[in-house]
């Protein structure tokens, strides 16, 4: 199985998450934003027309803000301040690696989650960058394309032996980092989040799974064929053996979950069965990956 | 209850359980599917060998509930009947009292064994008879020891030549009762046999070579015998015969007769010996190998002509010719008196006699008349047409009187009635008649003479067949009679009673004793030769089934079947849903 979807099917996808992306959004409201002006609450003191607090004018203060009626009635200079509006950063960050697509299923939903990050940024005029890995591949993606539906890169199916490779993504300060992918790569997690949260940017993960994927259908003797390396190994499993196994998958998401809360970072497993709006409505909310549009 | 097996073939479906554990030892042919989470796998985990082979046996509840199921089946298809506690059956062997079956006595004791072995699971008790188609034999065993009827079955010895067994068979049946089980055991087919019969034949086909047919006659004035050898069997046979006597043994001579070939052979008894064997060597069948044989001799009759008359010559002349009689001069001590006068009735009043008239021819002419002969055993056969008669005699006749033979009205010869002696009277002048040169006047005495020495209670010696019906010559209410077998294949002494006086049942000499006294002497040999032939003998049974019948018909089937059917149905969705069914 690999991403090979035909725009129609793409176009399907986007309007599932458009859907979705009507009842819920990006935690955009969980944090204050400083970026370019827009209709986002920023973290300092702006221009728009909420008023935020009265203090001292001080040297150097911008003269517009000053409280002329206040200078009239006490004779004193005070400054009243009004709040910033911003718009968010984005950066977003899907997994192309052949995981992602090893069920159909895993890879309708890894698409619907990305074209649900998107339109949730768009609806905020937030400042998105895409990009796609798959190992070490790099490749940014352009809005164009994406709205296109012809942003699928022909050679990011290629089984790839390393885990993604963040290093190249050039992330924005104090941006909202989203990272879409399963996370089934052998290695600590400390360097993906580490490079995650550089530059005081929040962070974010979608992992899609699937059920074949926790609770696998191997009893008896299976040939695993790996998708990523297309390494062979024939295994026999009884039911002790799955349950050792699912033990192992089990640590491996908890790993990652603990991980995350210790670097304050927002993991969240989006199951593949279901539709999004039902997927993101459990832990997502929960988690604080996603919240209701207000 | 008792738990016996409808079907026992089905245990064969225990060899399922070693197919299954088989199967189990290899591993499963191995599938192909791509997975994302191959690292996840932990590289020391057991069980990943790969591949269709032979490996270990990989226990799993799988197996155990195939296992499980397949003893479940087993058990089904055995189709399990439990014994009726209160079930019944008579079981009744009935053996072929055929002398041939004594060749085929271990074969009977295996089949029966066999047999009975089947049989005793068909009912909770079972009651054992053991018969014999010889009728005059008692119940050879009645109980329910199977074990104590087989060692019946071997001391059994079978005693009679070919007989009638429908009426044994019959009463078996009433012994068995409608339900019960009437067996016959045979040497072969039986043609036709009363219904609900079932048939154990034991026999087989065996070459055998024996004595058909023996006699003893004489031949100047020496006692010869003569026997028949026959070759019963479809090979040539050789063989050797020769004397026994008294532990001696002449020199053995060679026989070679080809399938049924009939060899006559004769000899003159060894000088000095009153009894021999013939003998020829032993084969399977040992009865017809051996022939006893003995010098006959017949009882002395002694006769008496006391009188000196006109007829004392021509009676001396008859009297002589009575075979095995002497002439003696002391009437006492004689056993019949030919008299030419009618004796006082005092006088010898105890001794039978002959009486003829002695007085001569008082006419010339030839008394006329039609001569009739009455129906009496000493006459009966004889013609007296040309007996010409001048003068008869003057006796009259009483009404106890038996007439012989009459002339017109006139009575001719009669047995003459005295108390309980009965005399043979001549009513005719012997001179002036032609009697003596009519056979039937000389043959009417030698009858006389031989109804009183078949009276004469005196020692006998002659051959007999085995089981040749024995008359002894005195008062019928003595009831104390011996049989003495003398061997060689029975030996020792049994009571009987005069009317069931037979030869011994099997070959050999023997003596009959009455009130202590020797009253006859003789050998018995086999004369039925229906009994060596054992071309037709055959093994089969129409048993097959049977017992399932009798077991299906005193049992009950196993309730519980519809539970261990739902069962079984769990154990095989179990075992699939554990064998990876529910994924």
């Amino acid at each position: 199985m690999s991403f090979t979807f035909d725009r129609e099917e793409l176009r399907e996808f986007r309007a599932r998450a458009e859907a979705a992306a009507e009842h819920l959004q990006l935690p955009f409201r969980q944090d204050l934003w400083k970026g370019r002006s827009g209709n986002w609450l920023g973290a300092g003191i702006g221009s728009s027309i909420d008023f935020q607090d009265h203090r001292p004018y001080l040297p150097g203060d911008d003269p517009r803000y000053i409280n002329w009626q206040a200078y009239a009635r006490t004779g004193a200079y005070s400054m009243k301040l009004y709040r910033e509006e911003v718009s968010p950063v984005v950066d977003l960050v899907i997994d192309l690696s052949a995981s992602m697509s090893v069920v159909r299923e895993k890879a309708i939903r890894t698409l619907e989650l990305f074209y649900y990050c998107i339109t949730s940024s768009l609806h905020t005029t937030a400042s998105l960058t895409c990009y796609c890995v798959n190992g070490e591949d790099f490749q940014p993606l352009s809005l164009e394309a994406i709205h296109g539906h012809s942003w699928l890169p022909e050679n990011l199916g290629i089984p790839h032996k390393k885990p993604p490779s963040l290093n190249r993504v050039k992330w924005r300060n104090r941006s909202m980092r989203i990272l879409i992918s399963d996370l089934l790569f052998p290695g600590s997690p400390q360097e993906i989040l580490s490079t995650m949260l550089a530059g005081h940017a929040r962070g974010m993960i979608f992992c899609p799974w699937d059920l074949s994927e926790m609770e696998p259908d191997w009893f008896g003797n299976v040939e695993l064929v790996d998708c990523e390396t297309n390494e062979k190994r024939v295994r026999y499993f009884s039911d002790a053996s799955l349950r050792r196994y699912n033990e192992s998958y089990n640590e491996h998401f908890n790993l990652w979950q603990t991980t995350c809360r210790q670097h304050g970072l927002h993991l969240c497993r989006v199951p593949s069965h279901g539709d999004l709006i039902t997927s993101l409505s459990g832990e997502a909310i929960s988690s604080g990956v996603v919240e209701l549009w207000t | 209850m008792d738990l016996t097996l409808g079907n026992p073939w089905g245990l064969l479906g225990l060899l399922s359980i070693p197919a299954i554990i088989l199967i189990h030892f290899f591993q499963r042919e191995s599938r192909t599917v791509k997975a994302s989470t191959l690292f996840l796998i932990r590289e020391v985990d057991e069980d990943t060998r790969s591949g269709r082979r032979f490996h270990r046996l990989q226990q799993s509840l799988p197996m155990w509930l195939q296992i499980l199921a397949a003893l479940l089946i087993t058990w089904l298809l055995c189709q399990p009947l439990w014994l009726k506690e209160n079930s019944r059956l008579r079981v009744v062997f009935v053996l072929d009292s055929s002398l041939s079956m004594s060749a085929f006595i271990d074969e009977s004791v295996g089949a029966v064994r066999k047999q009975a072995g089947l049989l005793e699971k068909s009912a909770t008790s079972i009651e054992w008879t053991l018969l014999e188609t010889n009728r005059a034999a008692s119940s050879l065993y009645r109980g329910t020891d199977i074990g104590e009827l087989l060692t019946v079955l071997k001391g059994w010895q079978p005693a009679l030549g070919y007989h009638d067994v429908t009426d044994a068979l019959r009463n078996a049946r009433a012994v068995a009762g409608a339900g019960g089980l009437v067996i016959f055991v045979t040497d072969h087919k039986e043609d036709s046999l009363p219904s609900k019969t079932d048939v154990l034949a034991v026999g087989s086909p065996i070459d055998n070579l024996g004595f058909a047919g023996v006699r003893v006659g004489n031949s100047g004035g020496q006692a010869v015998w003569h026997a028949l050898v026959r070759n019963y069997g479809n090979e040539t046979i050789e063989s050797r015969w020769w004397f026994e006597s008294e532990g001696q043994k002449s020199e053995s001579r060679p026989l070679r007769l080809k399938p049924d070939q009939v060899l006559a052979m004769q000899g003159a008894f060894p000088e000095g010996e009153d009894s021999v064997e013939l003998v020829l060597e032993d084969d399977a069948f040992a009865y017809d190998n051996r022939v006893p044989l003995v010098k006959p001799q017949r009882k002395q009759l002694f006769l008496a002509i006391p009188g000196n008359d006109a007829n004392s010559d021509m009676l001396k002349r008859i009297a002589s010719s009575i075979p095995d009689s002497a002439i003696t001069t002391d009437p006492l001590k004689s056993d019949i008196i030919f008299s030419s006068t009618d004796l006082p009735p005092t006088q010898f009043e105890s001794i039978p006699r002959i009486i003829t008239e002695d007085a001569p021819a008082g006419e010339s002419r030839i008394s006329s008349g039609a001569i009739v002969t009455e129906n009496h055993p000493l006459v009966v056969g004889l013609n007296w047409n040309g007996l010409l008669v001048r003068g008869l005699g003057r006796w009259d006749r009483q009404d106890a009187d038996d007439v012989l033979v009459w002339l017109d009205t006139h009575p001719l010869v009669f047995m003459k009635r005295r108390g309980d002696i009965w005399d043979l009277a001549f009513n005719f002048s012997l001179q002036g008649s032609n009697a003596e040169r009519i056979p039937a006047f000389v043959l009417a005495i030698h009858r006389f003479a031989e109804s009183i020495r078949d009276s004469k209670p005196a020692l006998e010696v002659g051959n007999f067949e085995t089981r040749q019906r024995l008359s002894l010559t005195g008062d019928p209410g003595v009831v104390d009679i011996t049989v003495e077998m003398l061997g060689p294949y029975e030996q020792g002494s049994r009571s009987l009673e005069a009317s069931y006086l037979r030869a011994p049942d099997l070959p050999g000499f023997f003596r009959v004793n009455r009130n202590g006294e020797v009253m006859l002497e003789g050998a018995a040999y086999l004369a039925d030769s229906r009994e060596s032939d054992f071309r037709n003998a055959e093994s089969f049974d129409t048993l097959h089934g049977r017992e399932s019948a009798l077991t299906e018909a005193n049992s009950a089937e196993d309730f519980y079947w519809p539970v261990w059917i739902i069962l079984v149905s769990g154990l095989f969705v179990g075992s699939w849903y554990y064998s990876g069914g529910r994924r």
